[in-house]
């Protein structure tokens, strides 16, 4: 079961980051730039509006589907009982009615079936969906990745540490939706320049880059704010961060997510700057190798990331380092 | 090198996390945990380090044949979410034991027992 709930847990938090990133892309990537590219290009702008619909579609299925699982093994750790009896009618309605996790996920249910229900609204006609359905959609994703803070361990917070444990959790979640999530479609528009080297999908390979690294800065930022604000809670202190389970794993994801900051580095401050400065004169072949490290970083990013969000499913089944250093000093004596 | 990093840490993620952790540790008991008492109490009462979720909190005391020995009315605090408790019939002298299981509003379960005696 302990494994299972990782699983799932993991699974979950990907498709939800990655769902919310896909919108993030859209409108701050996609809007801005598309209205400026060429007529050309319309056939890569309708493949690429049809990508990011397949990402947020299969995401939210995919969330949707590990939601269900994730009530389902909370469900059965809850009660104690057997599968069966924990999943039947009774159990399942108790969870869900008379616990704060069911509640939050009855909630986080109705928002994502609002959001397949748009998805479905705009399948037809993506080309022409304007600004108002995306964001409307965004806002929704948004909402389902950061009411997760609700399911961890700010959860059990008290008094006003309560209130800000949440909201440093809530923000810790968007941000990292916003990064994480938006590489996987920038990664699919550096592939497509790298793999057809017409100057309109290199033009829009730099300016989705250039644009994605503004985000970048700023998700980054408050990632690593909410990241220490959750560590002050969770861990409490230096020695508990070096001593515990807990402690040493997060040592782990601060180590992998140090190498993400330089790779987010080498694009930003190297490889960036050194993209045409007018990305609509760029000549497919010769910004070529800058493409390929950018994409060869990225999906680095990815990987990296994928293992960080696997170290935080494991994270949630653990008892925070703040708790377990409090309870060896007071098993000690000290 | 970009399916090996996350496979790695999966499988160091699976090995290093233990089994699912108690989180609402038991901070306080009346009757104290071991204690040897003398006026016979009217109630068990347990103060845990997390707020609990009453649907699947339990509280049972037993005596030295493990029957069931309290008025089986268990709750929550309303004003302090983290304090469980249960009320007590006058109980003869012997030892007592307490089981309990609660889970914490962050999803854990935590499960315990001590005993307690009261004396003549």
């Amino acid at each position: 079961m302990n494994e299972l709930s990782i699983a799932i847990r993991t699974i979950h938090f990907i498709s939800t980051l990655v769902l919310f990133g896909a919108f993030v892309f859209f409108i701050w990537i996609v809007k801005p730039v598309v209205p400026g590219m060429p007529d050309s290009s319309l056939t890569a702008q309708r493949t690429l509006h049809r990508r990011l619909w397949q990402i947020a579609a299969w995401s939210l299925i995919a969330a949707i589907g590990s939601g269900i699982l994730w009530l389902a093994t909370e469900a059965v750790l809850m009660s104690g009982l057997g599968v069966e009896r924990a999943l039947a009618q009774e159990t399942l309605g108790i969870v869900l009615n008379e616990t704060l996790f069911g509640r939050l996920w009855e909630i986080r249910f109705g928002l994502a079936i609002a959001l397949a229900v748009l998805l479905v609204s705009i399948r037809s006609n993506l080309n022409n969906c304007g600004r108002r359905i995306p964001v409307i959609c965004l806002l929704l994703a948004g909402t389902l990745l950061a009411t997760l803070a609700w399911s961890g361990h700010a959860a059990a917070g008290r008094g006003a540490n309560h209130a800000i444990h949440l909201f440093a959790d809530a923000a810790h979640l968007l941000a990292a939706g916003a990064w994480f999530g938006a590489l996987i479609p920038l990664v699919l528009v550096l592939v497509c320049a790298l793999r057809i080297p017409s100057p309109e999908n290199a033009g829009f390979a730099i300016h989705a880059t250039r644009r994605f690294s503004t985000l970048g800065v700023a998700s980054m930022t408050v990632l690593v704010s909410g990241g220490v604000a959750n560590s002050w809670y969770t861990v409490g202190s230096v020695d508990a961060l070096f001593v515990t389970r807990y402690g040493q794993l997060l040592l782990l994801k601060l180590s992998l997510f140090a190498v993400v900051l330089v790779l987010a580095a080498i694009n930003r401050l190297y490889l960036a700057p050194r993209l045409p400065t007018v990305p609509e004169t760029a000549c497919g072949a010769s910004v070529s190798p800058l493409l390929r490290a950018l994409c060869r970083n990225a999906i680095m990013e990815m990987a990296l990331g994928l293992a960080i969000i696997t170290i935080v499913g494991a994270l949630g089944i653990m008892a925070p380092a703040s708790h377990m250093w409090h309870l060896l000093h007071h098993h000690s004596g000290m | 090198m970009h399916t090996f990093i996350p496979i790695a840490t999966l499988v160091a993620a699976l090995v290093w996390a233990p089994q699912a952790q108690a989180h609402a540790f038991l901070d306080r008991a009346m009757p104290a945990v071991g204690s040897t008492i003398h006026v016979p109490p009217t109630e068990v009462r347990l103060r845990f380090s997390e707020e609990l979720e009453p649907a699947f909190s339990t509280i049972r005391v037993l005596d030295k044949n493990g029957v069931q020995v309290d008025k089986m009315d268990k709750h929550v605090d309303r004003a302090d979410p983290a304090i469980l408790s249960v009320s007590l019939p006058p109980l003869a002298p012997g030892t007592y034991r307490v089981v309990w299981r609660v889970l914490s509003v962050d999803t854990h379960v935590t499960k315990g027992d001590f005993s307690f005696d009261l004396a003549p």
